[in-house]
């Protein structure tokens, strides 16, 4: 207690004192200070009138939307940190070059140059993740495309996403289908299939057009949401839900079965 | 930095660049004064970043990391323009109008951030760096690349010079006891 408040006040004390930092100890040395050196306490509280104002001319520019070329594309949590920078920086690097190409350029996957590939294959996961999230708590309608018509659904995916989309069974894992929508992304049309089981969990398989290699399972999580994604032979995949790693990697593999391993 | 645990990790990284991609900005425009040459600045910090991310120290903050890379490239900017070494007053018709329009006094609006771009450089991100953005004084020294006296000597300078240059059209102080 004693021995901070011995030591004479310095300018560091001071600029920390202004600054709301000093502890509390010292600051009480500051204070008794000001009562003596009424100039001093004039500059400080001026200092912090100043501090303010900064803060408030500068913090619109903050809460300000980003523009285009400071978005950074979603990426998958993949291999080491250095395959992840690559990742993002060839993401950045298609806005940066292109500002407004970039959207041309993300619908052009089945054109794909490799950095094209990495970037639709990049944000895969957490397009995924999105779709899940927006839909799965649907009640009313968590589907465009009930189940019922599931042949309908599929012939209908399988032109808008070109390519045929076959509907996977995932019922012996209890889960059943519950139906399924078309969506945008950014890599062009997508596809959601949602599944269900009696106790109302759910999970969804989205798939779209990815250029590039087939790729095996990887696992991402996006907050509470997990997913594997892999690449097929038609598609890229995600199957998405709150459910465990283990869970959904035992229905990920079913699904894989059915889709790729024929 | 290989395989699995860090999966996770790294997703929650690359989310926080992002976060702090406002701050960056807020940052670079005080620097600058320009809102374009900000995002400029922006852009070159995070191409950075992200090409030399395998340099950065999991577990170390990102955040101060990422303002020392815009800020040393602010720097070497604008050591290589050498017209920049003049300096350039902030333009208020060109640099702010969307924030003026939030100011509630209009005349006054901008008024500390044009008395802040006629500070010293060095100065000027100490303040911005310290004020602003709530860096410690020591991450505010690793960002600058300084001893952390110098910090502090600059913020001293550089709150002197302000008080100053914002006393001389209108006083603010009356409530001294």
């Amino acid at each position: 207690m004693m021995s901070g408040d011995d030591r004479p006040v310095t300018e560091t004390d001071i600029q920390a004192f202004i600054d709301g930092r000093l502890a509390p100890q010292r600051a009480k040395a500051v204070e008794r200070l000001l009562e003596e050196q009424l100039h001093l306490h004039a500059d400080i509280a001026k200092d912090r009138e100043i501090a303010n104002r900064l803060r408030a001319e500068l913090d619109p520019i903050a809460r300000e939307p980003l523009p285009y070329r400071l978005q950074i594309p979603p990426a998958p949590e993949r291999s080491g940190p250095l395959r992840l920078a690559g990742t993002l920086a060839a993401g950045l690097a298609l806005f940066v070059l292109g500002g407004t190409t970039g959207w041309y350029a993300a619908h052009r996957v089945d054109n794909v140059t490799a950095p094209q590939a990495t970037m639709a294959l990049a944000a895969l996961p957490g397009d995924a993740a999105v779709a899940y999230r927006t839909y799965a708590v649907e009640v009313r309608h968590p589907v465009e495309v009930d189940a019922s018509e599931a042949a309908h659904l599929s012939a209908w995916l399988s032109k808008r996403i070109g390519g045929t989309v076959s509907i996977p069974d995932l019922s012996k894992s209890g889960f059943a289908l519950v139906g399924g929508r078309l969506l945008p992304s950014s890599a062009g049309a997508a596809g959601q299939l949602m599944y269900e089981n009696p106790a109302g969990e759910r999970v969804t398989l989205y798939l779209r057009k990815e250029g590039g290699e087939q790729m095996a399972f990887r696992f991402a999580s996006e907050g509470a949401v997990n997913g594997f994604y892999w690449v097929g032979s038609n598609f890229g995949y995600a199957l998405s839900g709150e459910l465990s790693r283990d869970r959904l990697f035992a229905l990920a593999k079913a699904t894989y079965n059915q889709l790729d391993a024929k | 930095m290989p395989s699995k645990p860090e999966k996770l990790g790294l997703a929650a990284s690359k989310r926080d660049i992002e976060t702090h991609i406002p701050a960056l900005r807020r940052f670079a425009y005080g620097l600058t004064g320009d809102r374009d040459e900000g995002d400029d600045l922006v852009q070159d910090a995070l191409e950075r970043a992200l090409s030399r991310w395998h340099l950065f120290i999991p577990g170390r903050k990102l955040r101060p990391w990422l303002f020392k890379i815009l800020y040393n490239l602010f720097v070497s900017a604008r050591r290589k323009d050498s017209r920049r070494a003049q300096h350039v007053p902030l333009e208020p018709e060109k640099g702010m109008p969307a924030i003026a329009a939030g100011q509630e006094h209009a005349a006054d609006a901008g008024k500390m951030l044009r008395l802040l771009d006629t500070l010293p450089e060095d100065q000027r991100s100490t303040v911005l760096l310290v004020v602003v953005e709530g860096f410690s004084y020591e991450e505010t020294a690793r960002i600058s690349g300084v001893p952390m006296g110098t910090v502090m000597s600059r913020l001293h300078r550089g709150r002197q010079q302000l008080r100053t240059l914002a006393g001389e059209s209108p006083p603010a102080i009356r409530r001294v006891k």
